[in-house]
């Protein structure tokens, strides 16, 4: 009977155990080894942080330390089913730290496996804030293995986050360059691609490329190349967590077909696979046998082929992974047919898939199968949206259905129904697309088995239906899990509307804030914009700060010997505000400088209004009215209407003729001042700085520097 | 001056026309491709085919050769 009595308290004991963790963020300067240090914010002094350890019916404690001197910063516990007050969203569903301050999340541990944590604070997450989370099922793992290691990939840049954000928005070709990824002119001569080349410019298709950054380093556990403990004969878990903020990995291993035995968390039936495509936030368990003799590399290789980092296990002579052949960049069919035939893709045996194995495989949500039944009850009502991945390459808008999270953020969902997700692709690059809060159901086949997970990744124009119950209550993110397309509006927030739900507590005198024993979080937020009728809504989410569209100013021109033209902009995702000059003939100066408007519709067409300033012969300041449509083979055309009656037609082409140099040639005529035409080339020097030399029809020949910022 | 503007129009609607169906062919009616149901012009401009009395319009090139294989089960979707 005492025996009995002890385990019921020991049950009990153990099932009210709290966990607790300290977790401080503060800034230092940082780097991988071999290159110099950058900014960064680390947890606990580390890249990544600590890994922080649960077992199922563990009350987790963390306390987190804002130590940055004067930033605010927010820790989202990546995966995990826990109270909405506790997801870490700053504003959304948490306040967000404050400098000098400490916030303490308190929840309990409801569901074993491999998750992460990161800010969800600005761009935070590049620099460093990040870090893994391991919680064992109660009675331990049911596969076992002699190690258990936890592997953090990750993608590292000297920039800062800030200014690789502005790089993207100005559509530079830096990136390009630095991975060897420009396409040209010569270039797709070489490859034996020219008709490729010229259907793309045909077709009105930008050069598009697999990933938007150039890193310049990718990282396992923060090194380039990372040994774990193991020995010949020793059997080993890898907890595999992509915390880049913009690569993705395949993974491959010397030793041979890597073993699956969980997927974003949960366990699923063990399958075995050559090389794995790991998107952004996804976790995969993976199990390998170290051979008896050797030191045998695990591979992650950044999609792109721009690098990668290496896990060796064992030792003795070095057994690298194979290497993973670069993607052809002028056959982007070759692509899209990866990703058709990845939706047709029926169910086949493990022999079977691996012998038809593709060189660039896509992820293998197909053959993923949970251990038990994932059904939704019958009985719930289910509904339907549809959400497009849409996008913007070269003004980097990032959105669903074409709206960004300022445009329309706010999807109401109630509880008790099953929301099933369509999403459909319309871009060229992928998408992993992360919710909050909730797993869902991957229907891709298994039925009443179809895995459970939070991240999915969206290949290039193809189609994934996803399905999960609501039966939570507040708000909760749904968002592309590369960092800068989520901040560029690829977010949406599933609002819970059953009823007018707010934090428990009370309101903290003279703010918005509901604080209670644990937290402080947003009371009462005001409405968010988007196409959402506020009246439709009984309960508000408050975005933050993730509804704003951001501003940025970009400046582009030449200093040359015989005219100075350019372009000053203030620009945000739909609008240009800008200040465009000529200047030529050095001796006896004559100006045009605009001062105007540019709406942006879409890569094709955009209309602009604005002023005219001139001291050229026989021409007066005017007003002017315009618009601007992209023809067959990336020709920009405009026409444009002035008071003064006159009209003005210009067509320009711009094109790459090797990595470093571009060509481009403008035709103008003016019922006021007749023909104007130039034309020239540019070397690009640095990413900022190109050679460029010009002949222009009133100014003559001459050369000197393009500066673009 | 004429001369120019015409050829720019031109240009111009050349552009934005998408083949004209012929009489006895029924108008392709959705907005996205048969085959990936991607929005028509996510992958440039769309390609527009025509299959016996039905106008078909794809995103990319990809698009055609797949439904080329199996051109009934993707008209299912018209009807």
């Amino acid at each position: 009977m005492k025996t009995i009595i002890f385990l019921l308290l020991s049950s009990l004991v153990a099932q009210a155990r709290i966990v607790e963790y300290d977790l401080t963020i503060a800034e230092t300067r940082w780097s991988p080894a071999g290159h110099p240090p950058a900014r960064a914010i680390t947890v606990n002094g580390g890249i990544p942080g600590p890994t922080i350890r649960f077992r199922v019916g563990d009350t987790a404690r963390i306390r987190v330390h804002n130590h940055l001197k004067s930033e605010t910063t927010s820790i989202h516990w990546h995966g995990l089913l826990l109270p909405n007050e506790q997801d870490g969203v700053p504003d959304v569903t948490t306040p967000p730290i404050q400098p000098g301050t400490t916030h303490t999340f308190q929840f309990p541990i409801t569901h074993a496996g491999t998750y992460w944590y990161h800010s969800h604070t600005d761009l935070q997450e590049q620099i460093g804030v990040y870090g893994s989370i391991v919680i064992l099922p109660r009675d331990g793992e049911a596969i076992r293995t002699d190690h258990d290691h936890v592997v953090v990939l990750s993608d590292w840049s000297r920039e800062s986050p800030e200014e690789i954000m502005r790089t993207l928005v100005r559509d530079s070709d830096w990136y390009e360059l630095k991975k060897g990824s420009t396409q040209s002119l010569l270039g797709a001569a070489k490859a034996g691609a020219l008709s490729d080349f010229w259907q793309r410019e045909r077709t009105r298709m930008p050069a598009m490329d697999i990933s938007d950054i150039a890193y310049d380093a990718f990282l396992a556990n923060g090194r380039q190349s990372l040994t774990l403990p193991g020995k010949p004969g020793e059997t080993v878990r890898l907890r595999i967590i992509n915390a880049g903020a913009s690569t993705y990995f395949y993974l491959q291993s010397a030793t041979g077909p890597l073993r699956i035995v969980a997927a974003d968390g949960p366990a699923v039936e063990p399958i075995r696979i050559k090389r794995l495509l790991i998107g952004m936030a996804e976790t995969y368990d993976v199990t390998l046998t170290i051979p008896d003799s050797g030191k045998w590399e695990l591979r992650a290789t950044a999609q792109d082929g721009s690098g990668h980092a290496s896990i060796w296990l064992g030792d003795g002579t070095k057994h690298p992974a194979p290497e993973i052949p670069k993607p052809n960049k002028y056959r982007m069919d070759d692509h899209l047919m990866a990703a058709m035939e990845d939706m047709d893709m029926k169910p086949m045996s493990e022999a079977a898939a691996l012998a038809h194995e593709p060189e660039r495989p896509l992820s293998p949500y197909a053959r993923l199968r949970a251990l038990k039944s994932t059904e939704l009850p019958p009985h719930l009502p289910r509904r339907t949206i549809t959400l497009r991945a849409t996008g913007d390459m070269e003004r980097y808008i990032w959105s669903f259905n074409g709206k960004t999270f300022a445009e329309d953020g706010v999807i109401p969902i109630k509880k008790g129904e099953v929301i099933r997700i369509e999403l459909i692709n319309d871009t060229m690059m992928h998408h992993p697309l992360h919710l909050h809060g909730h797993f869902f159901r991957v229907l891709m086949g298994q039925g009443a088995r179809s895995p459970l997970k939070h991240t999915i990744d969206l290949p290039p124009m193809s189609k994934r239906t996803i399905e999960f119950e609501a039966n939570d209550r507040g708000d909760w993110l749904f968002h592309c899990h590369l960092l800068y397309h989520m901040h560029a509006g690829m977010t949406r927030i599933f609002s819970y509307q059953d009823d007018n739900w707010q934090p428990p507590g009370k309101p903290k005198p003279g703010t918005n804030i509901i604080c209670n024993n644990i937290c402080c979080l947003p009371g009462n937020p005001d409405a968010m914009t988007g196409s959402v009728d506020p009246r439709m809504l009984s309960h508000h989410p408050h975005a933050g700060g993730h509804d704003h569209d951001t501003l940025h100013f970009l400046l582009d021109g030449t200093i040359q010997n015989h005219l100075s033209e350019g372009r000053a902009t203030l620009r945000n995702s739909r609008n240009d505000w800008y200040a465009a000059w000529e200047l030529g003939n050095p001796d006896d100066l004559e100006y045009e400088i605009d001062l105007a408007w540019r709406r942006y519709f879409n890569p094709n067409l955009s209309t602009l209004g604005g002023l005219r300033f001139t001291n050229e012969d026989d021409a007066e300041d005017r007003a002017f009215l315009g618009v601007e449509y992209r023809l067959p083979y990336l020709i920009e055309s405009s026409l444009q209407i002035d008071s003064e009656g006159d009209l003005r037609a210009a067509l320009g082409k711009r094109l790459q003729l090797t990595n470093r140099i571009s060509t481009f040639a403008e035709l103008q005529y003016d019922t006021g001042s007749a023909w104007e035409w130039s034309t020239g080339a540019n070397y690009l020097l640095t990413k900022s700085f190109y050679l460029t030399t010009q002949y222009h029809s009133e100014y003559g020949f001459g050369g000197g520097l393009r500066f673009r910022f | 001056m004429k001369t120019m503007l015409m050829l720019v129009t031109t240009a111009l609607l050349a552009s934005c026309a998408s083949a004209a169906p012929a009489k006895a062919v029924k108008a392709y009616p959705l907005d996205t491709c048969l085959v990936t149901d991607n929005k028509l012009g996510s992958m440039g401009t769309p390609i527009t085919k025509v299959y016996g009395d039905q106008q078909v319009k794809f995103c990319c090139k990809p698009c055609v050769a797949k439904f080329e294989k199996a051109p009934a089960r993707y008209l299912k979707k018209l009807h």
